[in-house]
């Protein structure tokens, strides 16, 4: 575990091994874990496993869509445990500022180096819908709050924080939602407060980003922050559709669905789809990176990530000898009908 | 104006079902309105309180008695005859309302008849929007005359967030109902004026505690002294 | 503001009428039980009322007593009306201080002693009516720039001044004041103006559109014409042959038919070789197109009736119809020099940006005017605002000079530069008026404003006004009001609800315009049902307060119904549509503490007696289910 007090080696913020990676200029690739509603690691585990070596730092989820989870932080601990590298998410939902910092001072004790700032899904779509959502500070005087701790050594208040937590910062960008000229102003507002890395809502319409990453580059955006697009393999056409019409925020293409809906196993399909953006996105300008988001089918990130060509990973803790594949993910495979995806795996 | 609306008749039924005599206290202010408390609503729930009372077997005399408002003391002195007769009230008037007559009369138990909801606009008749939330350091100078913390769902100072679709809030979907983003709305204002550059600065952490209360508001150059 | 009423002195007056009302009424005991119950300062019963003795016994006895207010109980008709109207009128009494109540249409003592008592009643609580001299302007405004327009200002002319404008080189761009007295803003070539008018007539015309979609896609051209184009065209078709269609434009209007008729004449007068008029139906139903039809085919224009499509077809010879004529086998072809084709109507362009600065409604078609009954044929929801012609409907255009007629007796009410109306709009207590704007907006004719001053004692020193004028007298304000602060003169609702003190099992609110005379007639085809039903009459079903309906069920009535014209058919525009909402709002109030379904609400016309009895049949059943109503308040 990295002590709190430890200067970050070279040019390097924080020091983490995605931090790293970006800064050596290497396509970088992170993968994410929702939290169980239980008080068990068990999933973290699973899951942590299947993407040990593979990855080079894991999401995990703040509460996400206002649905009590396992605490984001705690999952994080669970995982510089087990010798990974978190990516810890933070809303503004739930908390003040008071206890972010106070979370926030914890988690870097513990080890943790990465944060995203985020606002948060409003709470009436969770399971407590009628609670009090707290949004003392947005997302963007989060990130500002981050870096004042990591460059100042300060909290939001002005006081000094004497082991103050160096943490890699990251925020979201939706290029999916309204207004759409908007979003890159946006963007390099959180830049300006002190984003370091930005991951995207996930791309069900690479035509969209594409016009997405032209106004970022537009303005140099590109040049100032590390940008990974979120990708997510999409279990089923139903769902895909579900998404086109029923979630906010979200922009579903056509020829998305229709490449699902058209296909003759739709599980397999889902995988090459996010086999071929991976490869995609690599060639576009900007990008230097990708974020895979396998909500509810984190099982087959490895399956992913080993047909995509981006294994071994260049700076993530055991990238020479890659994590287990249990016999619970190797079933959960079988259960979706994918193992045959990377046979050597089984 | 502040807005109200009338709470369940079964709610105040409940309230008032160990009184036989009862004033229902109406406001000529912001409840007549919006088109709740005032003498016309006053008479409606008496006659459907008196129905429903003889209908149980339980009479219950109603007096009835609207005066200008409820939030000044002087006005409220207006319904001393009345509160004199009756064993409790049932005010039609705003939360702010209820209560001041309430200290007026702290020996009578007092019971609100409505919901006091936001302070809104009138858009049409029967209609009314929220636009303020009396969050005691207005910011509408930056955000083209609308307000981010009353208009948008999660108050933020520097939105939109990533829920924004169509001008429409993420809440619209899980509330069904239609609510506009209200930083599609500053956007979309700060355009037309030209003035959309503003919205590169980074507002900074509110100050919540002129947010809530409880809270005093004094001019001490206006104050009178009475000795 | 109301004025305040001291000293009222009341006398009622019973008449058997020759021993006509004794049939079902016993006077005497009538009589005595009205002493013991009701409020009034004299009474007499009498065998005969009318004829010139009793005259100067009532003059003189009014004189005694300081009478200011009678209740006849008699026989009542127009005649009797007349008689005591003019007899009060002499006696400094007005009108409205004058009630009627007719014993020949009740069959019980108790119903008459209960007619009496309401009409006492209501004679107690009634405010005092004056009059208001207003001064107002005869000048009148026609806006339009066509033929129709033209006409219109040339005949309102020749009795009041009249300013015509062509809404395009000067137009219209705003509009205050009320009737009698408006306030036109107009962009008089570049320069605002102000004029002032007392009525304005929208004499648009409609803008005749050919829609190539109606013909199979054909283009105009020069030898196929449109039939403005044609009219326009100026040229000379002597020795030319011309065909006309009609039929498959302008579906709902004379217009094409008029004009074809008339082009047709023209052409043979001038001189062309052949005419041909080709139709589906022949509609003449208007003023001198049948005698035009007649002429036409003297003059021997060829009328040809053909069915189904036709087709324009090109032959070297010249161009023709080809058709199939009902009775012939073969298709037919008409070869012309010329072919002429009837185009749609459309609303002018300024229409929606006038009814917008007028707020006036349009309806059918973008046209002006609303598809209502009350509205015909030329008036607007607004008083002083009225129109001519084609611009609210096409089909108004062959009815021109009626309508200009209609418009000059409208207008003509403001000819002598003043009028005497009796002030009978609503009245505003300005210490409970809260400057809402409800009734503002809810008024359908743009009747009411607001206004300021220190006689205005609120903390606004601001009230709503009504414009007598303007002001239809519906009642909808008053009805609106949160603050009650709105009392319409006649139908208060303390006037109202003294008459439902004692209800009877049902209480029927019926609308004079429709519920009312349906339940007169109604009696006439089963004068038995409605023995459990009290009629109460209102100038408008937008008057029945919610309170209405409930009070009338606390003082025991078992149910209630609301008596209203039918769907978008109110005299007062949506009336009937907020007495909708009350009737939805009330039900849920009453299923809300459990007293059952007791609130009808029935569509009727004037003439629906039938329908009438039907509906009161109804709400019995329903009270029959329902049960008695448990929630009656005894005193």
């Amino acid at each position: 575990m990295t002590e709190a007090n430890s200067k970050p080696e070279g040019n390097l913020k924080s020091g983490s091994a995605l931090e790293r990676t970006y800064a050596s200029g290497q396509f970088v690739v992170t993968g994410e874990i929702g939290p169980p509603k239980e008080s068990s690691f068990h999933h973290v585990e699973m899951y942590g496993q299947g993407m040990k070596g593979r990855v080079d730092s894991v999401n995990f989820t703040d509460n996400q869509t206002a649905v009590t989870r396992l605490s984001s932080w705690a999952a994080s601990v669970k995982l510089v445990q087990m010798g990974m590298e978190p990516n810890l998410q933070v809303v503004c939902r739930d908390r003040n500022r008071l206890a972010i910092q106070s979370d926030l001072l914890g988690a870097y004790a513990l080890g943790v180096r990465n944060v995203l700032c985020l606002t948060g899904d409003h709470q009436a779509f969770g399971n407590h819908p009628g609670c009090k959502g707290v949004y003392d500070v947005d997302s963007i005087q989060l990130i500002g709050i981050l870096k004042r701790l990591r460059d100042e050594g300060c909290f939001e208040c002005g006081e000094e924080c004497k082991h103050n937590p160096k943490f890699f910062i990251g925020c979201a960008a939706n290029p999916f939602a309204d207004p759409f000229e908007f979003r890159v102003v946006r963007l390099e507002k959180k830049i300006e407060a002190g984003a370091d890395f930005v991951q995207t809502q996930c791309i069900l319409d690479m035509e969209r980003f594409e016009r997405f990453m032209e106004l970022v580059r537009e303005r140099g955006l590109h040049k100032r922050i590390y940008l990974a697009p979120g990708l997510m393999p999409v279990k089923s056409p139903k769902m895909a559709r579900y998404m086109q019409h029923g979630v906010p925020g979200m922009i579903v293409s056509e020829e998305f669905c229709q490449f699902l809906e058209k296909a003759p196993n739709g599980k397999i399909a889902a995988l090459d789809l996010t086999v071929n953006y991976i490869k995609h996105v690599q060639q576009i300008e900007g990008v230097s990176g990708c974020h895979i988001m396998a909500v509810a089918w984190e099982e087959v990130v490895p399956l992913i990530l080993t047909k995509a060509g981006v294994l071994p990973r260049p700076f993530a803790a055991f990238h020479d000898n890659p994590g287990v594949i249990t016999d619970e993910l190797k079933a959960l495979w079988k259960k979706s009908g994918v193992e045959g995806y990377v046979p050597e795996l089984m | 104006m502040i807005v109200a609306e009338g709470k369940p008749v079964e709610k105040i039924l409940e309230m008032i079902a160990p009184y036989k005599k009862v004033l229902i206290a109406g406001c000529r202010g912001c409840v007549t309105v919006c088109l709740t408390g005032g003498e016309k609503e006053v008479g409606i729930l008496a006659s459907q309180i008196r129905m429903a009372r003889s209908k149980d077997g339980n009479p219950i005399e109603v007096l009835e008695q609207t005066e200008e408002r409820q939030c000044d003391a002087e006005y409220n002195a207006k319904f001393l005859e009345n509160v004199g007769k009756v064993d409790a009230i049932m005010s039609l008037a705003c939360g702010i309302g209820i209560q001041y007559l309430g200290e007026k009369y702290p020996l009578t138990p007092i019971y609100p008849g409505v919901n006091t909801l936001m302070l809104g606009a009138n858009i049409d008749v029967g209609k009314w929007e929220e636009r303020c939330f009396a969050c005691g350091d207005c910011v509408l100078d930056k955000t083209g005359g609308i307000c981010p913390i009353a208009r948008c769902s999660k108050s933020l100072l520097n939105g939109p967030c990533g829920g924004s679709q169509n001008g429409k809030c993420e809440v619209s979907a899980p509330t069904k109902e239609d609510v506009s983003c209200g930083w599609q709305l500053i956007y979309d204002r700060l355009v037309a004026l030209g003035q959309v550059d503003k919205l590169k600065e980074v507002i900074p952490a509110k100050n919540w505690l002129r947010a809530k209360g409880p809270r005093t508001y004094v001019r001490e150059d206006l104050t009178l002294d009475r000795s | 503001m109301t004025k305040q009423i001291t000293n009222i002195r009341i006398g009622i007056y019973l008449c058997d009428c020759d021993g006509k009302v004794s049939k079902k009424v016993d006077l005497q005991k009538a009589k005595t039980v009205i002493q013991s119950q009701a409020d009034f300062d004299y009474i007499r019963a009498t065998d005969v009322l009318c004829g010139k003795v009793e005259k100067e016994k009532i003059g003189a006895e009014i004189d005694k007593y300081s009478l200011n207010r009678l209740v006849i109980a008699a026989c009542v008709d127009s005649f009797i009306m007349r008689q005591f109207l003019q007899l009060a009128d002499e006696k400094g009494i007005n009108r409205y201080n004058v009630e009627f109540v007719d014993l020949g249409a009740v069959d019980s003592t108790g119903a008459a002693v209960a007619a009496a008592n309401n009409a006492l009643g209501k004679m107690r609580l009634r405010a005092e009516i004056g009059y208001e001299e207003l001064a107002v302007t005869p000048d009148v405004l026609v806006i339009g720039a066509g033929s129709e327009a033209a006409a219109a200002a040339t005949t309102i002319a020749k009795s009041q001044p009249v300013v015509q404008i062509d809404n395009v080189g000067t137009r219209m761009i705003g509009l205050d004041g009320f009737p009698g007295a408006f306030t036109v803003r107009l962009l008089e070539n570049g320069q605002a103006v102000k004029k002032d008018f007392g009525a304005i007539v929208l004499a648009l015309g409609a803008v005749p559109q050919y829609d190539k979609s109606k013909y199979g896609g054909i283009e105009l051209g020069a030898d196929i014409l449109s039939l403005s184009q044609f009219v326009n065209s100026g040229k000379d078709y002597a020795g030319k042959k011309v065909s006309f269609a009609l039929g498959k434009a302008d579906a709902d209007s004379l217009l094409s038919f008029a004009a074809v008729l008339k082009a047709a004449l023209g052409l043979k007068g001038k001189g062309a070789s052949e005419v041909n008029v080709l139709y589906e139906d022949m509609k003449v139903c208007a003023d001198d197109l049948e005698q035009d039809y007649e002429l036409a085919r003297k003059k021997g224009v060829n009328f040809l009736k053909y069915t189904g499509e036709f087709q324009i077809v090109r032959f070297p010879s010249g161009i023709a119809f080809k058709y199939r004529e009902p009775f012939l086998s073969d298709p037919v072809k008409i070869v012309a020099d010329y072919i002429v084709l009837a185009e749609e109507f459309v609303p002018a362009a300024a229409t929606l940006e006038l009814a917008e600065i007028l707020d006036i409604r349009t309806g059918p078609g973008g046209f002006f005017q609303k598809d209502n009954v009350h509205f015909l044929p030329i008036k607007s929801n607004r008083a002083g605002i009225f129109f001519v012609g084609s611009c609210h409907g096409p089909i108004h255009g062959t009815d021109l000079y009626n309508e200009i007629e209609a418009v000059v007796a409208e207008v003509s009410a403001f000819a002598k530069g003043k009028v005497s109306v009796p002030s009978l709009q609503p009245k505003v207590e300005a210490e409970k008026c809260a400057v809402c704007l409800t009734c503002y907006r809810c008024c359908p004719h743009h009747a009411i404003e607001i206004v300021h001053g220190e006689a205005y004692n609120n903390m606004y020193n601001s009230a709503a006004r009504m414009n007598p004028l303007a002001c239809q007298r519906c009642g909808v304000c008053a009805s609106e009001c949160p603050g009650k602060a709105i009392q319409l003169p006649l139908y208060s609702d303390q006037e109202i609800l003294v008459e439902v003190k004692q209800p009877a099992r049902i209480v029927a609110y019926a609308c004079e315009n429709s519920g009312f005379l349906a339940s007169e007639f109604a009696k006439t085809l089963d004068p038995e049902l409605q023995k459990d039903v009290q009629i109460v009459e209102v100038p408008c079903s937008g008057k029945i307060d919610i309170i209405y309906l409930l009070k009338a069920l606390e003082n025991g009535a078992d149910g209630v119904m609301l008596c209203v014209c039918h769907k978008e058919n109110c005299k007062f525009v949506w009336g009937n549509n907020r007495a909708e909402q009350r009737k939805e709002r009330a039900q849920k109030i009453l299923n809300q503490i459990g007293l059952g379904e007791r609130i009808d609400f029935v569509h009727v016309a004037a003439n629906q007696g039938n329908q009438f009895n039907t509906a009161v049949k109804a709400m019995a059943e329903k009270i029959r289910q329902s049960g008695t109503n448990p929630g009656k308040v005894v005193k």
